[in-house]
């Protein structure tokens, strides 16, 4: 048993713990048994707002990674194809989109029933939330704003630079 | 506004958790009276511990993929049929429609042969994997296909629209009066048989 888990909200207080850490400027919100940390990133391939969700009262933990950045209607099915190929090579989280506004986010998610959320993981999660939207960012962008199809651009970002794929942690199921 | 660099997401080795893994999973299934195959790839660095199920409407081929020195799980729950190629378009929509509202698991879908997933995985680091977190996660990638499963065979065999699975799915919770977040309940595993 850690102290930790000694903590009644013991997920929360990691994430705090880690974010504090990182040097992250974040606010908090508390909401339907949330607590989330959200704060502005700036990566190589755009900004974003992050958020990372502690759910204590579940036992889970979710980092939350939003593009400002909406698709238009007209190029939503074309976005979602290219994002289902991107999504079948990635080996933890996903990037979602809200089809009905055209959202962007990009999500990794961990249950630590009976466990307890460590650093490293809380780690390991915002790299892949992070790291997946940005690598699969401009492509998406030049679909929704440019006349790419989803299929080349999959292949575009298939090919991108060898280092990049395994900064990201890319990994095949 | 933070700036963040680019850090490699570097493997933890982590071999004292090695066996656990493996072990927590095989609790699981062994606790569930399931029985499993076990196979291995890569020359050992990956156990494969293999299992029907029977996840309403579908039996489910599920694998429980252990990386052994990568030290992670994923669970991958498969369907027994593919998309053919005129509709895949149509399943990619209602599919995407899906994965926004799941937490825990993801569908995955091979645009070019048609074959769809249920997956869920982790990496714990130094932290234990527990059989609790096991079966969560396999409660989890089951009942996302348990909950969008229908809405896709509508679209294969019943000629519906992404959009009108869609809405017959939503129309199905409103019937239930309960809104079904696949990913919420903690698992009671009692509506699910292995073959």
């Amino acid at each position: 048993m850690t102290s930790e888990k000694e903590s009644p909200r013991p997920i929360a207080e990691a994430v705090q713990k880690y974010l504090d850490q990182e040097g992250w400027n974040y606010e908090i919100d508390e909401r339907d048994g949330l607590t989330m940390y959200g704060a502005g990133v700036t990566l190589p391939n755009g900004e974003f707002r992050s958020s990372f969700d502690a759910d204590d009262g579940r036992e889970r933990f979710g980092v939350y990674v939003y593009s400002a950045i909406y698709i238009p209607e007209a190029k939503r099915l074309a976005v979602a194809e290219y994002l289902t190929r991107v999504n079948y090579t990635r080996y933890l989280g996903k990037i979602e989109m809200d089809l009905d506004d055209g959202e962007i986010r990009s999500v990794a998610t961990v249950t630590v029933a009976d466990s307890h959320l460590s650093q490293a993981m809380i780690n390991s999660l915002e790299n892949a939330a992070h790291f997946n939207l940005n690598d699969a960012y401009p492509w998406m962008m030049a679909i929704a704003f440019g006349e790419l199809t989803p299929q080349a651009a999959f292949e575009s970002y298939q090919g991108r630079d060898e280092k990049e794929a395994a900064a990201s942690g890319e990994v095949s199921a | 506004m933070s700036t963040r660099k680019q850090d490699s997401q570097q493997p933890t080795p982590a071999p004292a958790q090695q066996s656990t893994l493996v072990d927590s999973v095989k609790a699981y299934l062994d606790d569930k009276g399931w029985s499993y195959e076990q196979s291995e790839r890569d020359e050992g660095e990956r156990v494969l511990l293999t299992t029907r199920i029977h996840v309403e409407p579908v039996v489910s081929r599920t694998v429980f993929d252990i990386g052994v020195s990568r030290n992670r799980l994923g669970i991958f729950a498969y369907v027994p049929f593919t998309v053919p190629e005129d509709q895949r378009m149509a399943v990619m929509e209602y599919l995407t429609r899906a994965n926004y509202r799941l937490f825990l698991a993801k569908f995955e879908f091979d645009l070019n042969d048609g074959e769809w997933r249920a997956v869920c995985t982790v990496i714990p680091e130094d932290s234990a994997l527990t059989v609790a977190m096991v079966r969560r996660m396999r409660h989890d990638v089951h009942s996302a296909i348990e909950h969008y499963a229908p809405g896709m065979l509508a679209i294969m065999y019943g000629r519906q629209t992404a959009q009108q699975a869609w809405q017959a799915m939503l129309d199905r919770e409103a019937a239930e009066e309960s809104v079904e977040e696949s990913d919420t309940a903690e698992a009671p595993d009692a509506e699910t048989t292995t073959e």
